[in-house]
């Protein structure tokens, strides 16, 4: 049964990440997505109920900053960005989540070598859709079966990123995320997310 | 929006449309959840199906969550028998939903198990033999059931596993228990500090005015003494590792102890007010009262006075004398025999 279990899993990862590409390719199509990166990754609810998240980003303000050193100047790449995302992930016999993110954050990037970090404030919401038929007994006793029942939450998080531009074209990523769904149950819940992807920056 | 949603639940459509349901068999692996008001509770449904004999669990805690109770010895012999429905009651293990503190009654569980009921048998059937097994605080929410209406009448019979129908009863009687037991141990030269720690703690107490603190101790000596006690059974543990809880089951460990936290206070204070022996006459369909000799959380003095109370003609007590509070545990074997037995001859 454990066994029959990994393969749903791994053909319904399979099934996604064909779904991610073909997004993806239409993203590529778009003159406003010409110099953003477009990000597409695994997206790990705790990490093990997988997922697929694709998202861009935005840097509304940059700076530099320039050390000197023995070896030569130092330049770090500074930024506050916005990044919205969507992803997916699902909890087998469980239920499957669909998330609408944006994340406001701090991105710093060395020059030298490409290796960024950045940390943001996450605002999502997130519709958890029930596994299988939700059975809905309605005032005159009548039994509802409905599929795909689902609540929604608002889903704040906080987010660490690192990862690295490789060249002018593709990067990858890593992040990790802990937050809440509000208003769950009588109060709130503890959700954690960790990502890997990569991006790639389109237009150059 | 709407082309986001409808291009994501066609997806699901894809993911989920080779699935048949139900899907009845000797080895069930069904969920489906039942929404009642704003409560979404799943429902996982494991075992023999074709026995057609199905036992709804009304698992313990508060918040203890279903799935804590599968993977074990005696749940394995159990679900080779019958279909057995692990059920998340509102607010505890995976379930979810928009609710406040006023909605997190023990009526409004009981409103839920008995639509669970009725799903169970729209869902499987009309004739399939339905029993209600409730272990520990499952035994207060079975108990609060079986008294309310006609509700027992949907059911072939009614299994009470350590059940803590009377909680202000079931603390008084603990500490008689400890008195009890711990005097016959320091007189055997047995962990006599920690014996004589209690003693005295239980002394102090005014058994006509617990309070919830008091209860709190009580109940976590009670965890204790099942370590210090020779006449106990090892205690079974879970087949399934601690990764495997998180990576192989529907179950969320993290979630599940969030909910249970998160408990309003008020619901605590109804359960540790809630006596219902005056009550427990009500009570006709056939019952099995299971408990262990040595459960100090809810003592066999209340198993007994269940027994004695109920009107049921067909009614049977066991005791497991080399068990704690939780009997499937300590004599995981005798007690699933004992299951068997008391369904087959009503089912």
């Amino acid at each position: 049964m454990q066994e029959n279990l990994k393969l749903g899993i791994m053909k319904k990862i399979g099934f996604v990440l064909l779904f991610g590409l073909l997004g993806f390719n239409s993203f590529a199509q778009s003159d406003f997505m010409e110099k953003k990166p477009i990000s597409v990754g695994y997206f790990g609810h705790y990490g093990f109920h997988p997922g697929l998240k694709i998202g861009t980003q935005y840097d509304w303000k940059t700076w530099e900053k320039q050390k000197e050193k023995k070896k030569g100047p130092k330049v770090k790449t500074k930024s506050l960005f916005v990044s919205p995302q969507i992803g997916f992930y699902t909890h087998p016999g469980n239920h499957t989540g669909l998330l609408l993110n944006a994340d406001f954050g701090y991105q710093r990037i060395k020059e030298k070598r490409g290796f960024y970090s950045a940390y943001s404030i996450g605002l999502g919401y997130l519709t958890q859709f029930n596994a299988g038929t939700t059975y809905v007994t309605e005032s005159n006793g009548s039994i509802t079966a409905k599929k795909f029942a689902s609540r929604a939450y608002f889903l704040p998080t906080l987010n660490m990123e690192f990862g690295q531009k490789v060249n002018e074209k593709i990067g990858w990523y890593s992040k990790f995320s802990a937050g809440s769904r509000l208003g769950y149950n009588t109060s709130f819940s503890a959700e954690t997310f960790i990502e890997l992807g990569v991006k790639y920056n389109l237009g150059r | 929006m709407r082309k986001l949603t409808f291009t994501f639940l066609l997806l699901l459509a894809v993911f989920t449309s080779c699935q048949k349901e139900p899907n009845i068999s000797t080895e069930m692996h069904e969920t489906f959840f039942l929404r009642n008001g704003d409560a979404d509770m799943p429902v996982f449904v494991r075992g023999n199906g074709q026995s057609n004999v199905f036992i709804l669990l009304l698992h313990g805690g508060p918040g203890d969550g279903a799935l804590k109770y599968r993977n074990h010895t005696y749940s394995n012999l159990l679900e080779k028998e019958y279909a057995v429905v692990y059920w998340d009651q509102r607010h505890q293990g995976s379930s979810h939903g928009h609710l406040n503190d006023e909605d997190i009654t023990i009526d409004n569980m009981v409103e839920d198990t008995y639509k669970l009921i009725k799903t169970l048998k729209a869902r499987y059937g009309e004739d399939i033999s339905l029993f209600l097994m409730g272990h520990s605080w499952g035994g207060m929410l079975g108990t609060s059931y079986m008294v309310k209406e006609n509700y027992q009448h949907e059911l072939k019979g009614w299994i009470d596993v350590d059940g803590a129908h009377d909680f202000p009863l079931m603390d008084i009687e603990i500490t008689k228990l400890i008195k009890a037991v711990g005097t016959t141990e320091i007189a055997a030269g047995k962990n006599v500090e920690k014996w004589t720690t209690m003693i005295d703690y239980v002394a102090t107490i005014d058994t006509t005015n617990i309070s919830i603190e008091e209860t709190t101790q009580l109940n976590q000596y009670a965890a204790e003494i099942e370590a210090l006690l020779d006449q106990l059974n090892p205690k079974s543990q879970t087949e399934l590792s601690p990764l495997g809880h998180y990576f192989l089951t529907p179950n969320n460990p993290i979630t599940g102890t969030v909910n249970k936290s998160n408990l309003p206070d008020a619901f605590i204070e109804e359960i540790i007010n809630t006596s219902l022996t005056d009550q427990l006459h009500k009570i006709e369909i056939p019952c099995l009262v299971q408990w262990g000799r040595y459960d100090f959380k809810v003592p066999v003095t209340i198993g007994e006075q269940v027994y004695e109370k109920i009107s049921s003609t067909d009614k049977y007590l066991k005791i497991y004398e080399a068990s704690g509070h939780s009997p499937m545990r300590f004599e995981p074997t005798a007690f699933v025999n004992d299951i068997v037995d008391f369904v087959e001859q009503h089912k």
